[in-house]
């Protein structure tokens, strides 16, 4: 019967199918790991700055090999061609799923890094998680920098970014958000920004991105005012003097408590504000010296003024400098009025709408000392 | 094959026919309509979809011991019946072949970029061919059995990809406000439940399923709260603007999301595709069920496993003739509005005949 | 039934029986002129049983009269004894051991039990062994076996039917079971089953095992094994059937599901805690003996991007100096271990040690050192063959064995989908076989939270009612 060959014909297809099968074997140690990219524009060319995972073993020695890397650089007029002229250097077909960072050169940023955005989402084997930086110098100077504090330039740059994230002293935006941000449209975003100092990787600041396009750079120094209003859980440390001893200085250690966005609209302008709870605790003075609760309200008042003078300073400079809403505020804006974003133009709106920041701030602990202690019994 | 199965397995037969290749493109599918108010979306869906579970239960579970094939006959007669069968045939046939036909299109775009989508469609065909072979009870215990890994999988995986969103994302809660958005009724709140229609070829035993339709009804609500918590915690990732370029909505959301500290497991994909696999698995061995089950009624005289071969070699050779991306997915969208009369219109018919002849 | 036309027949058969050189012996008494046989095999029975109690006192019988049941009520000493008039069975009862006594021109004969069978006395358990439990297993002594039974349960409701199967061996085999818990369905169907079995011969349970079960082509043991007279008297009080067959050690337990299996008897009276959490290591264990070779060739060979950076050029670094892919990397290493373990079976127990050394140092050792095989590899195999060994009930793992290379090649060619594939498979051969009429892969499919508590519970404290799946007769424990 007919009926008996089914059993027959799938002992045939199975066997058939595995012998000619493994379409998209390939063992992991016969692939070019890249590590880091480094994405820039010479000369109207596109360029690919690499380093890539060296998997040979070391002559003579039966043992599995030491990690290590090897460094190269591509070109092409687009992506495509940059591709084929790196993937024509390459022992093994490339492998991006392990790339810790995506560098874009300067001249690159400031050309906008939208579409290098979208080859990483719709690119197969990136990580939609990667870290991107914007570098100061061309991307590929600062790859082929020799480190001596890591095994390579992309593992320096992860692990540099996320300890000082951690601590919220940086942003680490994802390839994930920042393509959220895109879609949005009305909102710019920033990215870490880097340089090359004492022949090594150094973090600069944040750099600013409108329309994805590099439109400027905030130093570390100044960017406190955006970590208040964008990093998660961030610790800060400022420092506070009192007017009658301008020589002790009181050092704050600074958590955010609170970070509440609300938006208004009134005569056909949209309103943000930005209430911040911050709960201060004090490390240390300078000299010891009593604190009395006058005092200590006073202080309090102090930081709040600092910390709303840095947030005030940079929203004042988004929106006149930069003309570009960095700080997403046009989500809460459409969260609360869904209707009246739809018929305005964010963008265009942006540097006239009035933000009010409101700080309050609590000293919250001594750090477990008490300065007013009766000393003379 | 009149195999009488459990209430429990009832239930989550429906979970393992619903929840399948539909849950990838649900956030965009909803999203595109209701905006952030996609839950309100899913709970009009879900009501519906109860209504139509309840009136399709009903009718099983008052023919004690049939199945759509003979409660029909006795309502409407032979050739309407017929006339039934065929289209539940055709859909059937139809879904299931194309379902098969763009997992393996997903899969080859997602994780196996070289592999011919004919090759895995073949595996799918003879994974399936060999669950059919074991019948209503044998397909139900691998329901019963892979719907609790499913379930508990995805809410694993929902509730980190949530940890990882952003509530602003989700906001506003009721979209942009306007009434008129909720009212309107598109079908792509009721699509993501086809699939209650394999209730009609369960045969209910009215002692021993006493309970039915709570199981049937509960389990509908259930995954109406699945994909609640799926659609939010992919919009809360992905935001709103962004998740609607997305056919596979639910991968790209899950490659979005990278969880630190679950070290091997750090990124989800390998977990979500695993699942997504299985549960693609259920549907389309339950729709190859009900296709080989109603075509069985109309030729009775062919063995059962014989005729599962030959409908799993025809659906092998239909599956690979549309030629590109675009074609599946308006096949297969064809096949689920042709999924609106099997599970809307016949019921209905069924239901009022019914009524009459009891008043009569 | 044939019966004797005359006496002479009777004589002829003897004779007859005698030309068949089958090694019986004849023994001729004369008492007061009358003769009477005793027909014997040397090597089946007690000599000094049948020169005592049987010659002995018949010599000394000085009565003129001899009748059969005279004989039989008091002259011979042997408990026991019955009187038969087939002429056919004589063969058959001498085959069994047993002496026959023939009295010229009477119209039976006297059978008297005189059998001995050289056993080996009640050792500790081989392949069932556990930490607390009783120590008595099955010998090959049929008597013994049942002794042993009879001696834990001492219930009038535990029956035993008896059952001679195989056309030349003519072997005991046993059903044991209470009878007013097991179902007599299953009962039925086991008996049955027994009953058709029509084969020349049973050396060992493991015959009958293959005889009854649902389907020839089973790939997992539907029928459990009993090596401790303890686990089979817990499983008959469980509600499940026994099966002793003649000089086998080993008894049967049916109908055997999954779970059963991975199932240690001990479990049930250790601490609570440890029974959950070791009965979890299990299912873990047999997990990872069936897909850890097979995931390993999906991460490195196809998906490498499922693991973090850091792991990657981790597992990257290690395989840089391996020469093979590692499809056939896993596919040599798992049949190396699978070549270990077939020869330490069969290797004599004085040089059983050195395979152990060949194996972790030559292997092992070696072929990392050479650059053959990855460390990571080496690590995955011996990891799942250990973990193989876990199971309570070893048969299981014969499965396992050899699904885990049907895994590692169909991953090899579809990667994660090919491994999603083929646990599928697995799934659904478990959850639609079933073992005598019970679903295979019970309580978990068909879910019963009952059921499924006290499984995973498993403390006697808590289980006061025996598996619904069994569809005993009576459910309560206590």
């Amino acid at each position: 019967m007919l009926r008996n060959y089914s059993k027959i014909l799938i002992i045939l297809v199975i066997p058939s199918l595995i012998l000619t099968g493994c379409w998209d074997y390939n063992d992991i140690d016969k692939r070019s790991i890249v590590i880091t990219v480094g994405v820039d524009r010479i000369k109207g060319n596109v360029e690919f700055a690499t380093e890539v995972a060296r998997l040979v073993p070391e002559a003579g020695e039966a043992k599995a090999s030491k990690q290590d890397i090897y460094k190269d650089l591509s070109y092409g007029k687009t992506f495509e061609f940059a591709r084929v002229d790196y993937d024509s250097r390459r022992p093994f077909p490339t492998f991006l799923s392990a790339t810790r960072v995506v560098v874009f050169g300067p001249n690159y940023a400031k050309e906008g890094v939208e579409p290098y955005m979208n080859r990483i989402n719709k690119m197969y084997d990136y990580r939609k998680t990667l870290l991107t930086v914007v570098s100061r110098e061309p991307a590929s100077e600062l790859i082929q920098t020799k480190v001596k504090k890591s095994l390579s330039v992309g593992f320096l740059i992860e692990d540099m970014m996320t300890f000082l994230s951690e601590k919220g002293t940086a942003l680490y935006p994802k390839v994930g958000e920042i393509l959220s941000d895109i879609s949005l449209g009305d909102v710019g975003y920033i990215l870490p920004y880097i340089g090359k100092s004492q022949e090594s990787i150094k973090y600069l600041g944040l750099a600013i991105m409108k329309e994805s396009k590099l439109i400027d750079t905030v130093d570390v120094k100044n960017s406190e005012g955006i970590l208040y209003l964008l990093a998660e859980d961030p610790v800060f440390t400022e420092i506070v003097t009192l007017e009658n001893d301008k020589e002790n200085k009181y050092s704050f250690r600074i958590k955010i408590g609170d970070r509440k966005i609300k938006s208004e609209y009134k005569e056909g302008k949209p309103i943000i504000n930005v209430d911040l709870e911050l709960k201060n605790q004090l490390q240390y003075q300078y000299y010891v010296e009593p604190i009395n609760d006058k005092e200590k309200k006073l202080l309090e008042k102090k930081i709040s003024n600092i910390v709303k003078k840095y947030i005030t300073d940079i929203i004042k400079r988004s929106q006149k400098e930069f003309e570009c809403d960095i700080f997403s505020f046009a989500k809460y804006f459409r969260a609360d009025f869904p209707k009246v974003y739809k018929k305005i133009d964010w963008s265009k709106e942006y540097p006239e709408i009035k933000v009010n920041v409101n700080v309050k701030s609590k000293i919250i602990n001594m750090n477990l000392s008490d300065p007013s202690a009766k000393q003379k019994y | 094959m009149n195999q009488s199965i459990t209430n429990r397995q009832i239930a989550f037969i429906l979970f393992g026919e619903i929840v399948g290749y539909g849950i990838l493109g649900l956030p965009k599918g909803i999203a595109e309509e209701y905006g952030t108010g996609a839950w309100i979306g899913i709970i009009i869906g879900t009501i519906i979809a109860i209504i139509f579970t309840y009136i399709i239960t009903y009718l099983g579970y008052e023919n004690h011991g049939k199945t759509l094939y003979e409660y029909s006959e006795e309502l409407v007669g032979k050739t309407i019946t017929y006339i039934f069968v065929i289209f539940y045939i055709v859909y059937l046939f139809m879904f299931f072949t194309y379902a098969i036909r763009i997992a393996s299109e997903v899969i080859r775009l997602t994780i196996l970029i070289n592999t011919p989508s004919i090759a895995l469609s073949i595996i799918f065909y003879i994974v399936t061919y060999y669950a059919l072979v074991k019948g209503l009870r044998g397909i139900a215990r691998l329901c019963e059995f892979y719907g609790v890994l499913i379930i508990v999988g995805y809410i694993f995986i929902f509730f980190l990809i949530s940890t990882r969103g952003n509530i602003i994302n989700i906001r506003p809660i009721f979209g942009t406000g306007e009434i008129k958005q909720y009212l309107k009724f598109p079908l792509a709140t009721i699509l993501p439940f086809l699939g209650i229609e394999i209730l009609t070829f369960i045969p209910f035993n009215k002692k021993k399923n006493k309970n039915v339709y709570k199981y049937t009804t509960l389990m509908i609500a259930f995954i109406g709260l699945l994909y609640i918590i799926e659609v939010q915690a992919c919009i809360s990732v992905m935001g709103i603007d962004d998740i609607v370029h997305y056919w596979d909505a639910l991968i790209a959301t899950v490659r979005r999301v990278d969880i630190v500290w679950l070290e091997f497991l750090e990124r989800l994909d390998g977990l979500f595709l695993s699942l997504w696999i299985m549960s693609i698995f259920c549907t389309v061995t339950i729709m190859g069920y009900g296709t080989v089950f109603f075509t069985n009624k109309i030729f009775k005289k062919i063995n059962y496993n014989f005729l599962a071969f030959i409908i799993m070699l025809i659906s092998l050779i239909v599956s690979q003739l549309p030629k590109t991306f675009d074609q599946i997915q308006y096949l297969l969208d064809l096949s689920s509005y042709l999924g609106l009369i099997p599970i809307i219109i016949i019921p209905l018919i069924l239901l009022i005949v019914m009524k009459v002849k009891k008043n009569n | 039934m044939k019966k004797f036309k005359n006496n002479k027949n009777f004589i002829k058969k003897l004779e007859e029986v005698k030309q068949k050189d089958i090694g019986i012996s004849t023994r001729r008494v004369v008492i007061n002129n009358n003769e009477i046989f005793i027909i014997y095999i040397k090597q089946l029975t007690d000599r000094d049983l049948i020169s005592s109690s049987i010659i002995k006192p018949l010599l000394q019988f000085k009565e003129d009269r001899l009748s059969i049941e005279e004989i039989v009520s008091s002259v011979i000493y042997i408990d026991d004894i019955s009187i038969d008039d087939d002429e056919d069975g004589i063969i058959n009862y001498v085959l069994n051991g047993k002496s026959v006594i023939i009295i010229p021109r009477e119209k039976s004969y006297i059978i008297a039990n005189t059998s001995k069978v050289e056993k080996r006395s009640v050792e500790a358990p081989d392949i069932q062994t556990s930490l607390k439990a009783p120590r008595d297993a099955f010998t090959e002594n049929f008597q013994t076996n049942l002794s042993l039974i009879r001696y834990r349960l001492k219930d009038e409701a535990l029956k035993i039917d008896n059952h001679i199967v195989g056309r030349r061996t003519k072997t005991s085999v046993s059903v044991l079971y209470m009878k007013d818990i097991a179902n007599e369905g299953y009962v039925k169907e086991v008996k049955k089953r027994i009953d058709q079995i029509d084969v020349d011969g049973i050396m060992e349970s493991g015959y009958v095992q293959k005889l009854i079960v649902d389907n020839v082509f089973n790939i997992f043991p539907h029928v459990g094994i009993a090596e401790r007279s303890d686990t089979a008297c817990a499983n008959i009080l469980k509600g499940k059937i026994c099966v002793l067959v003649e000089g086998s050690n080993l008894a049967l337990i049916m109908p055997q599901t999954f779970g059963d299996f991975l199932d240690s008897g001990d479990d049930h009276y250790d601490n609570i805690y440890l029974a959950v959490f070791t009965k979890f290591l299990r299912y873990l264990s047999i997990t990872l003996s069936l897909v850890l070779s097979a995931l390993y060739v999906a991460v490195v060979g196809f998906h490498s991007d499922i693991l973090p950076p850091q792991f990657i050029l981790a597992v990257a670094t290690s395989r840089v100096t391996v020469p093979v892919n590692a499809l056939v990397e896993a596919t040599l290493m798992e049949g190396v271990s699978e070549l270990l373990r077939e020869a330490s079976i069969r290797l004599p127990k004085q040089i059983g040690p050195a395979i152990g050394i060949v194996g972790t140092i030559v292997i092992g050792q070696a072929a990392v050192a050479a650059g053959l095989v990855s460390p990571l590899m080496v690590i995955i195999v011996s990891l799942s063959t250990m973990a193989s060994f876990a199971a309570p009930d070893y048969t299981i793992l014969n499965a396992i064995r050899i699904f885990k290379f049907f895994m590692i090649f169909i991953t090899g060619v579809f990667g994660l989908f090919g491994l999603v594939m083929g646990y599928t498979l697995i799934i659904i051969n478990l959850v639609s076989s079933t073992s005598f009429g019970v679903p295979y892969f019970s309580p978990m499919a068909p879910f019963n939270l009952n059921d499924f508590k006290n499984y995973i519970l498993g403390d006697i404290n808590l289980i006061k009612l025996r598996p619904k799946y069994l569809k005993t007769k009576d459910r309560t424990k206590h």
